[in-house]
């Protein structure tokens, strides 16, 4: 039973960071509505610049906003020189999905070039574990939980009572209908995607100070749990998102107890299978047929 | 030639065979597979394990099988493997799935398959992997014992596979895997079982996939799974984005461009400090980079995909003598012969030598004048080509033939969340009548044609045409019954020529087995002659003749509307849908519609036809129903409806929305 509490909270860090990863993609996703291939570059792009900063003064706050800020920019540039041009071409979505698959290509291998292939070992200073209730629990593991429940609450602040959130949620529900009535659409995406590599930079910060070491494929390695996460919660619904990231996180940890650890990403992955199959529009949607007329089943 | 070399030439060549199998998928059939590489992954570890000899390491190390067997057999089982693993992976991702969605799918097989792979050591060696596999023919002359045997054997492979993939391309199943790509809602509409060609399609290039596996693990003889990364798919994709999507000539070439070319290049930039990865590094953002560039400036590709010729096959005599026969340009008259359609309705003497224009210069002198019965989109019409002929002026009750069949619907019930679209709707169309559909908007007539065609699927209630219930039937299937429907906005192929639209609208009668395409395409494309003399007639006869070999998607909106009732004519239904056939079309088209849609009734096919356009509705139908809020709530001639206050209230002056 504490082995289950144990995993429980290993589940819930677990849970925070891939929150953090996911509800960015989702937001962006509700925005733009690509399929972001290169979302894991983000992440690993920011790991590295807080990696960098870590070689010369060890701060973590300093840390954790050079990892916000590259992430913020690789995103930025992505959509403004890369996914913009394409988009105002109006493309299949295909096609832009595949240019993230290029993006993704380029960012990670430029890590490669500049960083090599080595693996970079990444430690903040030890803690010792507090006994939080049932949970055994780092400084660092609260650090993590904390951060995860402040930002999640900044997105839902943002979304709901600002007015970049209204028009946000406008421009998710129909970029031309925004558009005429004043919203300036191309803006709006730009923001979401900067706010998009802001919380994913930081979240590669903290996946790369738990996992304890970093590669240029750190973030590409977690991608498909950030999609099965996403995808969980309903696609484009950040709120879903943070339950997504919850479910999937519990759900690997606890797998872990029971499974080789080695296979707890099959769980994600499963999960991420199931989910497209039987509830395409995410566990707290109504399950209805996914296509529209045209769909043949 | 040096070691080196045929080392290059020998991974260009398997690479090619990888290529070649995603574009059967992504190609052919559009579907953007992720996991490419695992199954090629998958091929290598089939040749290895049956290739090898019995395991002796150590447990928990070791692999299954150790069979050691001949070269040819691990080919096979790689093969068959692949083509099975496909079949079950396929069967899964194809369901229902957004592209982008089947793609993410994909990939999560393709980890799952790779970390299993590589954490179950019993299976496959784990992360160790395989080695020592049997390479055929190193040891033997001719060609010397530096590989320079096992390259010629893979180029043999390779055109091995060419030849068969586009004896497939070219065969009817391969264009009906290409209407899937461009519209695979027009291809259930006339017939396609979407899923299953994709399926089709997702299976063969499995086991062209793993053919090529098996090619690389006895090249490399050694397989592990760090060599197998999503990595190596893109590169496949930036082959075929770079070499022309669909072109197989252009997916040999952007593989000897992107696997070799860029390769060798960056081989040779220095390495920068201690990065011992930095030419592979430069190599991959420089793709990343071509990928992106190709998109934007040259999307089709290097050599873009093969437009398909319209050729004419002539046959002699009844019973053809086989291919031979059939490949060779036959003089004098050739008799059309099989499938004669119980539509065939009338009979003219077509030129056509008038009706191919320059095409005909393609046949063997073009001295042939060939005979045929065309079935014309006309009923009875004079002879005369000229389709601006006079035609009767009203729907005569023709006299009912067993080809004429009419539609019942009890009861039907569709509702999308809360709202009810369709709510017990009952309608009757008699066989043979051209029956109007109007409605507020909102009324449910869409869904209706939806819910009759087996777009959407009903809640409750009956849908009986010809004699069998056809409620929550697939729409293929319905399509095969005979019952066609046409969209608001036309829906063609975009991607395929007016007059592979035209084929791919004709009945199917069996022709898309692969089987076929692959042993008999002569006698295929014999068949498929008489199909094009019809279609070059249907096409003459809305004016479109000219534009056979042209994109569908280049045409103007009434020439898409032309086209369409081109192909509607063209599958010789026995009751048609019109949805709004007048949306977006000019007042003198709507003319020429006006006859193309009296012809249609007056040859035997009953039609039912939603239409806003309440005077071209009244100068066509003899009998029209009214729809409002979900339910049919009147019916009978114009005139009697205009004096039905219900229908006034309804359509002409305001919804009652409380009545709801």
């Amino acid at each position: 039973m504490s082995n289950l509490m144990l995993g429980v909270g290993f589940g819930l860090v677990t849970a925070s960071i891939l929150a953090l990863a996911t509800v960015p993609l989702s937001l962006q996703m509700s925005v733009a509505r690509i399929p972001n291939f290169a979302h894991g570059e983000i992440l690993t792009a920011g790991a590295y610049a807080a990696y960098v900063v870590n070689q010369h003064i060890s701060n973590i706050y300093l840390e954790a906003l050079a990892a916000a800020l590259v992430g913020g920019a690789v995103a930025y540039l992505m959509n403004v020189l890369l996914l913009q041009p394409f988009a105002r071409r109006r493309p299949k979505l295909l096609i832009l999905f595949i240019l993230t698959i290029a993006a993704s290509l380029i960012i990670q291998n430029l890590i490669l070039l500049f960083f090599t292939g080595n693996s970079l070992a990444y430690r903040l200073p030890p803690s010792p574990p507090h006994k939080i209730g049932p949970f055994l629990l780092t400084g660092l593991n609260l650090f993590t939980i904390a951060a995860a429940i402040v930002v999640m609450i900044a997105v839902h602040v943002l979304l709901k009572y600002t007015k970049f959130g209204k028009a946000q949620r406008a421009v998710a529900d129909s970029k031309d209908l925004a558009q005429v009535t004043g919203i300036n659409s191309e803006r709006i995406v730009q923001v979401t995607w900067l706010l998009d590599g802001l919380i994913a930079g930081f979240a590669g910060f903290l996946l790369g100070v738990s996992s304890g070491t970093l590669t240029p494929t750190l973030g590409q390695g977690y991608l498909l749990v950030i999609f099965a996460a996403a995808i969980l919660g309903g696609i484009g619904k950040p709120y879903g998102a943070m339950a997504g990231a919850i479910v999937i996180g519990v759900a690997m940890e606890i797998s872990a107890l029971y499974i080789p650890a080695s296979y707890k990403e099959v769980v994600a992955f499963g999960l991420l299978i199931l989910t497209l199959l039987l509830r395409p529009n995410g566990i707290f949607a109504a399950p209805r047929a996914a296509g529209a007329a045209g769909a043949t089943a | 030639m040096s070691q080196y070399l045929i080392g290059l030439a020998s991974t260009g060549v398997i690479l090619s065979i990888v290529t070649l199998a995603l574009n059967v998928r992504w190609g052919w059939a559009g579907e953007f597979d992720i996991a490419l590489f695992a199954f090629v992954a998958v091929g290598a570890y089939i040749y290895a394990v049956f290739t090898l000899p019995p395991n002796t390491l150590p447990a928990p190390s070791g692999y299954i099988l150790g069979l050691k067997a001949p070269f040819l057999v691990g080919v096979i089982a790689a093969i068959v493997v692949t083509g099975l693993l496909s079949a079950a992976v396929g069967a899964v991702a194809l369901r229902k799935l957004r592209d982008d969605y089947f793609g993410i799918t994909t990939l999560a097989f393709a980890l799952i398959l790779a970390l299993v792979i590589g954490q179950y050591t019993p299976l496959f060696d784990g992360y160790e992997g395989l080695f020592g596999m049997p390479q055929p023919l190193s040891t033997a002359p001719p060609f010397g014992l530096n590989g320079g045997n096992f390259l010629a054997l893979s180029v043999v492979f390779l055109v091995l596979c060419f030849l068969v993939l586009q004896r497939l391309y070219n065969s009817p199943f391969g264009r009906a895997v290409r209407s899937v790509r461009e519209d695979d809602t027009a291809s259930a509409a006339f017939g396609r079982n979407v899923y299953v060609l994709k399926l089709k399609a997702y299976i063969l290039g499995g086991c062209v996939a793993g053919l090529g596996g098996a090619l690389l693990a006895a090249y490399i003889t050694a397989f592990n799974p760090y060599g197998w990364t999503p990595q190596e798919t893109f590169l496949i994709y930036a082959s075929i984005f770079i070499g022309g999507t669909g072109n197989a000539i252009g997916a040999v070439i952007g593989t000897f461009f992107v696997e070799v070319g860029v390769q060798e290049v960056t081989r040779y930039v220095p390495q920068l400090g201690n990065n011992a990865s930095s030419s592979d590094a430069i190599r991959l953002v420089l793709i990343g980079l071509l990928i992106t560039a190709v998109l934007w400036w040259r999307p089709q590709g290097i050599l873009p995909e093969r437009r398909a010729r319209d050729r004419l096959v002539a046959v002699g005599g009844p019973a053809p003598r086989r291919r031979a026969l059939a490949w060779a340009p036959q003089r004098g008259r050739a008799a059309q012969q099989a499938e004669p359609s119980p539509q065939a309705v009338a009979a003219r003497q077509v030129q056509v030598e008038a009706l191919e224009g320059s095409a005909a210069a393609e046949r063997a002198q073009g001295d042939g004048t060939v005979s045929v019965r065309a079935v014309q989109l006309s009923a009875p019409t004079p002879s005369a080509p000229t389709p601006s002929a006079p035609t009767p002026s009203a729907p005569t009750p023709s006299a009912p033939t067993p080809s004429v069949i009419g539609l019942e619907v009890t009861g039907l019930t569709k509702a999308f969340g809360g709202v009810k679209a369709v709510n017990g709707a009952s309608l009757s169309v008699a066989g043979g009548s051209l029956t109007g559909l109007i409605g507020p908007n909102g009324a449910g007539k869409s869904t209706m044609i939806n819910l009759i065609s087996g777009f959407e699927s009903p809640d409750s209630g009956t849908i009986t045409f010809a004699g069998q219930s056809i409620a929550g039937k697939s729409a293929h299937a319905i399509s095969r019954l005979g019952l066609m429907r046409s969209f608001q906005t036309p829906r063609e192929w975009p991607g395929l020529t007016v007059m592979e639209n035209m084929l791919l609208s004709m009945p199917i009668a069996g022709r898309e087995a692969i089987w076929r395409g692959l042993i008999t395409p002569g006698r295929l494309r014999a068949a498929e002659s008489a199909d094009r003399i019809r279609a070059r007639a249907l096409l003459d006869e809305v004016g479109l003749l000219g534009l056979k070999d042209e994109p569908a998607g280049n045409l103007s909106g009434g020439q898409k509307r032309l086209l369409e009732f081109a192909r509607l004519a063209a599958a010789s239904p026995r009751l048609v849908l019109l949805d709004e056939p007048q949306a977006g079309v000019n007042p003198v088209l709507r003319q020429r519609m006006a006859e193309l849609i009296r012809n249609m009734v007056n040859g035997g096919v009953t039609v039912l036809m939603v239409e806003h356009n309440l005077a071209f509705l009244e100068s066509l139908c003899d009998h029209v129903i009214v729809m409002a809020l979900g339910t049919c709530i009147a019916e009978g001639s114009m005139s009697e409806l205009r004096a039905n206050q219900d229908v006034v209230d309804a359509y002409l002056g305001q919804v009652n929305v409380a009545d709801a």
